[in-house]
């Protein structure tokens, strides 16, 4: 077991999460990416610390199981704020001044809620 | 003996599950890739876990692994059924 | 080169093909498919590294129901706008290559430094090993999960309950009521459910039960159960329904309350906890947990306050 191998991938995760993150529109994107970061983080918490006697340390893996849990229901809440965000201005984006496609559906559908 | 055996089923199991899939990247059709996903990776699961079973030599292991290859069975049987209805709904 | 680094690297290999597969994917189903299989590969390299009980818990939470979950959202997205649930958008700039590459070597370097820092054993993880014999129990993980950081279980039963009802929050009144299930009615559906569901709540009560002793416990136990309920709400056998019961709302917050009993009534005491615990209450206070996250899991994916019979 080399725990050198599992420190450079969960980096690398860790990078392409994070680009991911920057350079995606979609929200559902940007959470797939947020969740592949969170994930070489917990890698990063059980490769790193020593083995104690030839068994895994028990209190980073305790932690790193109440890490995923936290991970489900955020991403669950994510998820919930999405559809809502989906719904109300009528797609999944947080920036839509850089993508010019979209920018004659904002004012469409900021026309729409002025006719309310 | 014994591992001299386990090696073989499980190098012909790696073999099934190859082979499957490159037909599920390669063949034309939902329906053929279908047929490659379901049958050779069924029969590749089987002899890695006879494999398995082999190797570890108790009981308790191979009924477990016998129970595991049988969901997986079940599951990939349902799974292609509607697949492949919706895949035809969809065609016609 | 021997056969152990051979698997780390391909096992690593994997990982990041998958990792660039998911954030670099055209479509955004197929990312989200490509998230569920780097789940399993997760699951695999946690088994590698001798995390069973993170396996467990990944395969089934990471990989299983975030898929779910996340292929549930997607689909309430393109009822509602097929267009514009899918754009494709991405603002390439080379400085988020260069923030990435730096946060990566940045991550590198703290992992690196830290390993070679951490030579001895945790002070904490061999203080767990020399008192685990004194609890009765045989997994190290669920003693710490329970006995030694029981308040760390107690808020992250309160953060699943707590996203719940944030959920809830945040939803409109216009979710369609049949939006989980399945558009026909199969008996080869009928078959599954009949075979699944009593086998998997048998898988749960295993995994809680062996979860004392070997890798296990409350967490997996839960999700296994939510998957069955997950099995349910797809075939229709449960419908997503406006209210909840008093049963629901019973199971939705048992798993707090029973964390909390446990890790508070010792205080109340005055006694230390091990001197004062069981086997048998910390089964009991996981048992609790198990169908609160059963409850919550599925709940969550329906996307609803309650659940109701489909079959009639």
């Amino acid at each position: 077991m080399n725990p050198a191998v599992y420190v450079l991938v969960a980096a690398a995760i860790f990078g392409i999460g994070l680009h991911g993150l920057l350079v995606a529109r979609h929200v559902m994107r940007k959470l797939l990416a947020l969740n592949l970061m969170l994930s070489a983080l917990f890698l990063l918490l059980i490769v790193v610390p020593a083995s104690i006697d030839g068994r895994p340390d028990p209190v980073p893996q305790a932690l790193v199981l109440t890490g995923i849990v936290i991970a489900v229901s955020t991403t669950a809440f994510a998820l919930a704020l999405m559809v809502r965000l989906f719904r109300r201005q009528g797609h999944a984006s947080i920036h839509p001044d850089l993508d010019p496609t979209l920018i004659g559906q904002r004012r469409a559908t900021k026309r729409k809620e002025g006719d309310r | 003996m014994v591992d001299l055996i386990a090696l073989l089923l499980l190098l012909s199991g790696c073999f099934f599950i190859f082979a499957g899939t490159v037909g599920m990247l390669r063949l034309p059709d939902v329906f053929c890739r279908l047929h490659a996903m379901t049958k050779a990776d069924n029969l590749g699961l089987l002899l890695i876990c006879m494999a398995l079973a082999v190797m570890d030599g108790r009981l308790r292991t191979t009924l477990l692994l016998l129970l595991i290859w049988l969901l997986a069975l079940l599951a990939s049987t349902v799974s292609a059924h509607l697949i492949a209805r919706h895949a035809r709904g969809q065609s016609q | 080169m021997n056969v152990g680094l051979l698997i780390d690297l391909l096992l690593g290999l994997i990982l990041v093909g998958l990792a660039v597969q998911v954030v670099l994917g055209r479509q955004l189903f197929r990312s989200i498919v490509f998230y569920v299989a780097f789940g399993l590969a997760m699951a695999l390299v946690w088994a590698r590294l001798g995390a069973v009980d993170l396996a467990l818990a990944d395969a089934a939470l990471g990989a299983g129901l975030t898929g779910a979950l996340m292929l549930a959202a997607f689909r309430r997205l393109i009822k509602l706008d097929p267009a514009q649930a899918v754009t494709s958008g991405s603002a390439h700039t080379a400085l988020a290559l260069l923030i990435a590459v730096l946060a990566a070597g940045m991550v590198a370097t703290i992992g690196l430094t830290a390993m070679a820092l951490e030579s001895q054993p945790g002070a904490a993880g061999v203080a767990v090993f020399e008192a685990l014999p004194a609890t009765g129990l045989g997994n190290p993980v669920t003693g710490v999960l329970l006995a030694w950081r029981g308040f760390d279980t107690l808020v992250e039963m309160v953060v699943l309950l707590t996203a719940f009802l944030g959920a809830r929050v945040v939803a409109d009144e216009g979710w369609a009521p049949r939006s989980t299930v399945a558009s026909f009615d199969l008996p080869l559906l009928r078959t599954l459910v009949a075979a699944i569901v009593p086998l998997a709540s048998l898988i749960a009560l295993y995994l809680l039960w062996i979860g004392s002793d070997q890798p296990g416990g409350a967490f997996q136990a839960g999700s296994v159960l939510a998957a069955a309920g997950v099995l349910l709400l797809l075939t229709g056998q449960l419908l997503p329904a406006p209210t909840s019961s008093a049963w629901l709302r019973l199971g939705l917050v048992l798993g707090v309350a029973g964390i909390g009993l446990l890790v508070l009534l010792p205080m109340l005491s005055g006694r230390p906890p091990l001197a004062w615990l069981g086997r048998g209450a910390l089964l009991l206070a996981e048992s609790m947990m198990m169908v609160s996250i059963g409850c919550t899991l599925t709940l969550m994916f329906a996307g609803a306050p309650g659940l109701k019979d489909g079959t009639r």
